[in-house]
């Protein structure tokens, strides 16, 4: 395995996954293959790809390290932006104030997890009930007006940069080139996944495993609300109830990515086709009228599948290489 | 056998080019629906509807919806019929406002785009399609509760949320048609329950013992009906003290049965599915709306308000024992 826990295999199988899928679909309906699909594709993939990527480090993190409530953390974004927005204050101090709640949101989930030692499912399975309760306290449990909003502001949703979606360039690629290097190019990258493998080997290495651990959370929390600002942004609307598919799935991606549950492997790069793999298939499924009902049910298929091809891949990788 | 192999390719490509130009030809419109969500008995009526009149005016309806009454699934659902060029795309919005990008899109791609049963703001709807108005809902409502109860008497409201705009105002309305028709009848008590048949069985049955003299209830919202009646059931008072409200069939079907429920007041969905899908066809034909509408396959006239592009369906459904089958 490589130092950094970057595998190769699962990437691979996620990059042949998505030309199949792409190929499958195509069958079906030919003109799935036109720029503007393609377009909705990264639009729609683009929100949960960037909770993934924080969810990718707590993840790795170790220690069963996992964030419930990142849709919770996108819906009560919102939420507070659409409650700024309407008190008049300017959307680019609206957007910072966001963020910093978002930091804060985070913040409140680390010190739960590293400080008062709460196993990261209980802790964060509260937050998500937590900050759910005041997205709906705080918005009346109503939907929030966003249309008449600075066309800058709602550009970061809607707009486009060199005719591609503004999100996808200017915001997700970005986060995404910025997670990568933290993970694989920083001291910090290194000591989480150690972290990860092995906190006692990394905390008597002279490693704060706690802060390490905490940080991966305060960044999950930042990316949840940007995710969050972004979707508020595309739909015009802030809804108390905006992320809640976003819990679990986020998870499912960062799985699907190669991030090993139990930490100490993995990347974002992996967990980025993941997103990409997911957003095919998704969108693939609707646009040939595929009952929806279904779709959740592929997720899992396609989560099964990848591992049960992957097995024997290694397998026969490790007898080649014994 | 590579000449038979060819013929044959040639064959099946003519086949295909042939029926190709015969769709491209007949060039049915197309109409997408994507309700609040899929796979609950009110939208599966809806699409009924809509099935019903895209047989009867030549329209392929698709029929598509999360699976959760999210807004952001119904987004994405929106967007890719958008990109598949259907002719007439539109929803039960689950947010008055997070479609309006869609819309404007949807027009600037010369797909006509609507809504029904929960409408979307802003200038890009072409067509709205209302179940009934709130006025004629409310005030059927008292009118089947003064004919349970003969026209006088105490009477408590069982409502949803205390901050739910529909309800308040339907109460508001009931109350109106009170004052203004049946002047014996007296309201003693509003009271909150919540989207909870169970607790709204338990406020009925504090109304009971708090009220003895109480002669009917009225249920506004669509678990408060049920609930209500499982108390006057479980109390014994069935057939003494009435129960109606706005609900639906399924909810109230065992009441009825057993009798004591005599009605319940609602809109067909399905005939609200079937408008929706005329009132596309008008549109995509440019057959202007006049304000009162013939619509075939429907009794009675539908009102057209042009300055919100909206049509009416009209009168509520009254709900019984010979209609209770109905399955939404």
């Amino acid at each position: 395995m490589h130092a950094s826990g970057f595998d190769r295999t699962r990437p691979l199988l996620l990059a042949a996954m998505a030309v199949l899928a792409l190929a499958g679909f195509a069958i079906g309906h030919p003109d799935i293959l036109s720029g503007a699909n393609f377009d909705s594709m990264a639009v729609f993939g683009v929100e949960i790809g960037m909770i993934a990527l924080g969810q990718t480090l707590v993840i790795s993190g170790g220690d069963s390290g996992i964030d419930l409530s990142v849709g919770a953390i996108a819906g009560l974004a919102q939420v507070v932006l659409g409650r700024l927005l309407h008190a008049d204050v300017a959307w680019p101090l609206a957007v910072a104030v966001t963020l910093g709640a978002g930091l804060g949101l985070g913040a409140i989930n680390a010190l739960a997890v590293t400080w008062l030692r709460i196993a990261p499912i209980i802790a964060t399975l509260a937050t998500l009930f937590g900050y759910a309760g005041l997205a709906l306290v705080l918005s009346g449990g109503t939907n929030i007006d966003l249309t008449q909003q600075s066309s800058w502001f709602l550009a970061l949703g809607q707009g486009r940069v060199l005719g591609l979606p503004f999100q996808l360039i200017a915001l997700y690629l970005p986060l995404l080139a910025m997670f990568a290097f933290l993970q694989h190019g920083t001291g910090y990258g290194r000591a989480l996944y150690l972290t990860g493998t092995n906190d006692r080997a990394a905390a008597l290495a002279g490693l704060r495993v706690g802060r390490l651990r905490g940080a991966a959370y305060v960044l999950c929390g930042l990316t949840a609300t940007i995710a969050g600002i972004v979707g508020a942004a595309r739909l015009g609307t802030a809804r108390p109830d905006a992320g809640m598919n976003d819990n679990l799935i986020s998870i499912a991606i960062v799985v699907l990515g190669g991030t090993g549950i139990f930490g100490g492997t993995g990347s974002v790069v992996g967990t980025a086709l993941a997103t990409v793999v997911i957003a095919i298939v998704d969108y693939g499924l609707s646009y040939n009228d595929f009952n929806p009902i279904y779709q959740a049910g592929v997720i899992g298929v396609i989560l099964i599948g990848v591992i049960l091809v992957e097995n024997p891949v290694l397998a026969w990788r490790a007898r080649r290489f014994k | 056998m590579k000449h038979h192999f060819r013929s044959s390719s040639i064959l099946v490509g003519l086949t295909l080019l042939v029926a190709g130009g015969g769709t491209a030809l007949a060039a049915e419109p197309s109409i997408a629906f994507v309700p609040k969500l899929v796979g609950i008995p009110y939208f599966s009526a809806m699409k009924q509807g809509f099935e019903q009149a895209g047989k009867k005016f030549g329209a392929h309806i698709i029929y598509q919806g999360p699976t959760t009454a999210s807004v952001s699934g119904q987004a994405e659902m929106v967007q890719s019929l958008i990109n598949k060029h259907v002719t007439a795309v539109g929803v039960s919005a689950n947010s008055p406002t997070a479609l309006e990008a869609l819309a404007k899109q949807a027009k600037d791609h010369g797909i006509l785009f609507y809504s029904t049963d929960s409408q979307v703001d802003g200038p890009d709807v072409d067509l709205r399609v209302q179940q009934t108005s709130n006025k004629a809902l409310a005030y059927t409502v008292i009118d089947q509760l003064a004919t349970a109860i003969g026209g006088k008497g105490d009477v408590a409201f069982v409502s949803g949320g205390p901050t739910a705009t529909n309800l308040n105002e339907w109460i508001a309305l009931m109350k109106q048609r009170i004052a203004a028709k049946y002047p014996a009848i007296k309201v003693v008590s509003i009271q909150y329950a919540g989207e909870d048949i169970n607790n709204a069985t338990q406020v009925t049955g504090q109304l009971l013992s708090a009220y003895p003299h109480l002669k009917g209830v009225v249920g506004v919202n669509s678990t408060a009906v049920p609930g209500a009646a499982q108390a006057v059931l479980r109390a014994g008072l069935s057939g003494k003290v009435a129960v109606t409200g706005i609900t639906d069939p399924n909810s109230i079907r065992p009441f009825i049965m057993n009798g004591t429920v005599k009605s319940v007041v609602l809109w067909n969905p399905i005939a609200l599915g079937y408008l929706t899908a005329w009132g596309i066809m008008q549109e995509l034909a440019h057959k202007p709306f006049a304000t009162e509408n013939a619509v075939p396959g429907l009794k009675g006239k539908v009102h057209y308000d042009a300055a919100t592009h909206t049509l009416l369906l009209g009168k509520p459904l009254v709900i019984d024992k010979a209609n209770v089958s109905l399955n939404f």
